[in-house]
């Protein structure tokens, strides 16, 4: 249980250290963008100084006129008491408000095409691994290759073919106008209509790294003194595989995909911008090229704290599935 | 001492095994060629060739143009090829930095042991934390004026952390071998036993490294400018402008020619890929051990 703990406590200080960093990094650096958005309500929008800085007080939770840690604690704590992240300079509403809006969509399309891509990736593997020979070399070279794609060349051709050529898919939106939301039958079709190709990039996108990772995995345990064992009592290779092979070579990736779990809004940046499907990844580069600094800081804050809760859930879970490491420092 | 001797060897037997292996070879011609276009290519194709004219717009491929212009009546090849230099020099600057950095701390961190290993793990942790892609467009997006340089170290910060951990972990298993202790035992400092003993054995798996570290820089930088973003310090012409641009313009969708102006960058970036892929994927360029078996 100490061990539990411990792990607690470091996720805890990551995610204060990270967060931290954010701020001094929107605050310090160059051309600062709460100095940028000061003198941009100045020079363009002609505001005079004080009323300025009351604005640059109420979007970024910064009061300019206090010393810089003063400044730096009374943002820690209106985020950690209030889970307020300021407010949108373009929006207008608060920016928590404005990721609890977006972020469930991307939730949404990254978490199945993940857990498919995993699974297909597993059977994929397994089976490559079990059978060997010229299909296991060409299907090996052929995900290798599909690995290294970009995403957003991915992503391309899925909208050139699937979307300019048959005309299958809707051309970017959540859900189409005059959709009412609601558990209605149309709504839900809808809905998985317009995931259906943002899901199927993500998922194209994973599938390679799975596969390869998982006949790695399978091998390593093929060559193993109990598969020997096992060959030796007679069992069929199938059965093998099955019950042997397979359950002990998913235990390592299982930590990976639990990882992968809190990187993934980093893919989203592309395939979202992509297919103009309106998740934390589109919010992002709308927040950029608009300058919304707030909107910016507050979603990287998120997407942060996705990979550190994702690390822990991973340590946590595989500290479960495989009692080895809860002994061991987490290295 | 004795590993320098196999260093020497090494260097010219990296070719010959390069060229033993057709599939590296060719991945080997690709890849010269693709430094060729990006250094003798930028100075032979004029800069008035990436010039705007809308008298030649969109041009099926001809001698003049081979792959035929844009809408805007730029010369595609010319773009290409003027693109070509930044990626190419950001991509494997920024592996390099990658490696280097990750290769000291992980060499140190996994050496020493004790409170620095400490240490550096605890940073090496924070920064794992940080979302890579998404981190290095921020920052490239609000910096705005980068040149190739600071951009390649961009790529770095925010790359290097998991490779460093990797590193460090291979260099607690090659610590344990028998002739890192035979250096010890004969009083040989840290520092030469670090990088002259361990430092050799390790370069099969930074050699391998380095080259995915390539692909991930050159997917991220083109990305960015995908994405639609500009650094002024990087120069306005390169492959994510390229693809940006014919997605945005949408030229394609009326007229065939527009699709020559989308492929032609992913066509490039797909070459690119291939050539690394086939490269790095025959281990034994990078380890003397498997090349011996053959």
């Amino acid at each position: 249980m100490k061990w539990i703990f411990v792990r607690l406590i470091r996720s805890v200080l990551t995610a204060l250290i990270v967060i931290s960093l954010t701020f001094f990094l929107m605050r310090l650096m160059p051309g600062s963008p709460v100095e940028m958005t000061y003198y941009h309500y100045i020079t363009v929008l002609r505001l005079d100084p004080e009323q300025a800085k009351m604005l640059v007080k109420a979007s970024f939770n910064i009061d300019l006129d206090s010393p810089i840690h003063v400044q730096y604690l009374n943002y820690m704590y209106n985020l950690f008491t209030r889970g307020d992240l300021g407010k949108s300079l373009t929006r207008g509403s608060p920016v928590i408000e404005i990721i609890s809006n977006d972020l469930p969509w991307s939730v949404f399309t990254l978490s199945i095409a993940i857990f498919s891509s995993f699974l297909l990736g597993i059977l994929l593997g397994s089976f490559l691994a079990y059978r060997g020979g010229i299909i296991d070399k060409i299907f090996t070279q052929f995900f290798t290759i599909l690995s290294c794609i970009p995403s957003y060349i991915i992503g391309i051709f899925l909208i050139f073919i699937l979307i300019l050529q048959l005309r299958m898919f809707p051309s970017g939106g959540r859900v189409s106008l005059g959709v009412k939301p609601g558990f209605t039958l149309e709504f839900i079709a809808d809905v998985l209509w317009h995931a259906a190709l943002p899901t199927l990039s993500y998922l194209l996108v994973y599938l390679g790294g799975w596969v390869i990772s998982m006949k790695g995995s399978a091998i390593s345990v093929l060559g193993s003194d109990y598969v020997l064992a096992a060959e030796a009592r007679g069992l069929k290779k199938r059965k093998i595989m099955q019950s042997y092979v397979m359950r002990n070579a998913i235990l390592p990736l299982f930590t990976s995909l639990m990882i992968s779990l809190g990187y993934m809004f980093g893919g989203a940046v592309f395939i979202e911008n992509l297919f103009a499907y309106p998740g934390i990844g589109y919010t992002l580069m709308w927040a950029l090229n608009n300058r919304d600094y707030p909107l910016l800081q507050g979603i990287l804050n998120i997407i942060i704290l996705a990979i550190i809760l994702s690390n822990l859930v991973a340590d946590l879970t595989y500290s479960m599935l495989d009692p080895r490491v809860r002994r061991g420092e987490s290295a | 001492m004795i590993t320098k001797k196999i260093i020497k060897v090494r260097t010219p037997k990296l070719l010959i095994t390069l060229a033993k292996r057709k599939s590296s070879l060719f991945g080997l011609v690709i890849l010269v060629s693709f430094f060729l276009m990006a250094t003798l290519g930028v100075e032979a194709i004029p800069q008035e060739s990436l010039k705007r004219n809308p008298a030649k717009s969109l041009l099926p491929p001809s001698l003049e143009h081979p792959l035929g212009t844009d809408y805007a009546g730029r010369d595609i090849f010319a773009q290409i090829v003027h693109g070509s230099r930044s990626v190419l020099v950001i991509s494997f600057l920024g592996a390099f930095f990658i490696v280097l950095i990750s290769s000291i701390i992980g060499l140190i961190s996994g050496y020493t042991g004790g409170i620095i290993d400490k240490i550096f793990m605890m940073i090496t942790d924070i920064f794992l934390t940080l979302p890579g892609t998404v981190l290095f467009i921020v920052l490239a997006a609000i910096l705005r004026r980068v040149d190739v340089i600071t951009f390649a170290f961009l790529l770095s910060v925010t790359g290097w952390a998991g490779l460093a951990r990797s590193i460090r972990s291979q260099v607690l298993t090659i610590k344990e071998r028998a002739f890192v202790e035979a250096a010890s035992v004969l009083g040989l400092s840290k520092l030469h036993i670090a990088f002259n003993e361990i430092m050799p054995n390790m370069l099969p798996y930074i050699g391998v490294s380095f080259s995915f570290s390539v692909l991930n820089c050159l997917y991220q930088t083109v990305g960015l400018f995908f994405l639609g973003l500009t650094c002024e310090g990087v120069g306005v012409t390169n492959w994510g402008m390229m693809m940006n641009n014919a997605l945005a313009r949408g030229v394609f969708l009326l007229n065939p020619i527009g699709m020559i102006y989308l492929f032609t960058p992913i066509a490039f970036i797909t070459l690119f890929i291939l050539s690394i892929v086939l490269i790095a994927g025959t281990r034994e360029i990078f380890n003397p051990s498997l090349r011996e078996e053959e």
